[in-house]
């Protein structure tokens, strides 16, 4: 009973600690709590993007370019995100008979990325959450033959952490990436983001 | 404004760093300046994982829809052939264990690349290399 208190007081005192900190860093830093549904006006700027996917299989790197909404926080992007090397697959062509390829992947997408940002400090600079997904196509280009054996439309979604400045933002989230049946979907996506015609004041 | 200008700087860099006729000049560099008409292209392999030798199908073009050149066994783990530039080859290698067969596949085109010293083209005569190697 005794060691059950222990547990309880020690786990109120760091819950205590982590407020304090937070709200000592929120009064000496300038860091504000925001409301992530308050955003409801049309900020549009042009954007550009690159991004990485990976894993520890696998890795892509990506570019973009579209429309940033910094009022309602959400980004509308075409993107082509690719391997850049050539990766060894096995793909079952019977029973018993694998091929192995060098395989190279490519992704064309439109990304569609909504966020809610939850803290703000220094006036514009804000850090939140992001949601979204890759609309697009994916295929694949093998050394030594004609033939493509992975094409398909696929929907890749993620969600993850989204760090706001006054013409750039960092994500870095997860991905679900089910493009290769072989190799793994879950994949860590980190995403530079610049915006180009957001005023000074 | 001003991220255009970076960005135009960086890209205009990157841009003049990859030109292969930019003009650096190394007199010490060894320069060919003979264009090769034929290069080796060298075949890695695995070792067989049964006591049977490997199978390796070579061809002119595509291994799916190019022309068989050349189909033998060895327990080598390199082999070349020795092939005319400006033509696409590719390679099988066979590999049976117990009841399962796994075929890798490699190809490329072989060219003759160059680069530029001293105003000169200087031809390399470097392998190509088919990695027809089973995967850990």
């Amino acid at each position: 009973m005794q060691e059950y208190l222990f547990q309880i007081r020690s786990k109120f005192i760091i819950v205590l600690i982590i407020c304090l900190s937070f709200s000592k860093l929120s009064n000496a830093q300038g860091v504000y709590t925001i409301s992530p549904f308050a955003s409801n006006y049309f900020d549009p700027h042009f954007g550009i993007q690159a991004e990485s996917y990976f894993n520890l299989n696998d890795f892509y790197v990506g570019f973009g370019i579209g429309l940033e909404d910094t009022g309602f926080d959400y980004t509308a992007s075409f993107n082509v995100g690719f391997r850049p090397y050539f990766k060894k697959v096995l793909i079952e062509k019977g029973e018993n008979l694998f091929y192995q390829y060098h395989e190279k992947t490519f992704l064309i997408s439109i990304d569609l990325e909504k966020r809610f940002y939850f803290l703000e400090y220094n006036g514009q600079n804000r850090i939140g959450i992001y949601t979204g997904g890759k609309f697009g196509y994916f295929f694949g280009n093998y050394r030594g033959v004609s033939e493509n054996f992975t094409k398909k439309f696929l929907i890749a979604p993620g969600a993850g952490l989204s760090w706001e400045f006054k013409n750039a933002r960092m994500n870095l989230g997860y991905l679900l990436l089910n493009g290769s049946e072989e190799l793994t979907p879950h994949m860590i996506q980190f995403k530079l983001n610049l915006f180009f015609n957001k005023n000074d004041d | 404004m001003k991220y255009a200008i970076v960005l135009f700087i960086v890209f205009s860099g990157l841009l003049i760093s990859c030109d292969k006729t930019s003009s650096s000049c190394d007199e010490d560099k060894v320069c060919y300046t003979a264009k090769p008409d034929s290069l080796y292209i060298e075949l890695q392999l695995s070792n067989s994982p049964s006591d049977e030798p490997v199978q390796v199908n070579f061809y002119i073009g595509n291994s799916d829809d190019g022309e068989l050149y050349y189909s033998f066994e060895t327990n080598n783990t390199t082999e070349y052939f020795l092939m005319p530039v400006n033509q696409k080859y590719s390679a099988e290698a066979v590999y049976q264990y117990a009841d399962i067969t796994t075929i890798a596949v490699d190809g490329d085109r072989l060219e003759a690349d160059y680069f530029m010293n001293c105003d000169q083209k200087c031809y390399k005569w470097d392998d190509l290399v088919f990695d027809l190697k089973l995967k850990d």
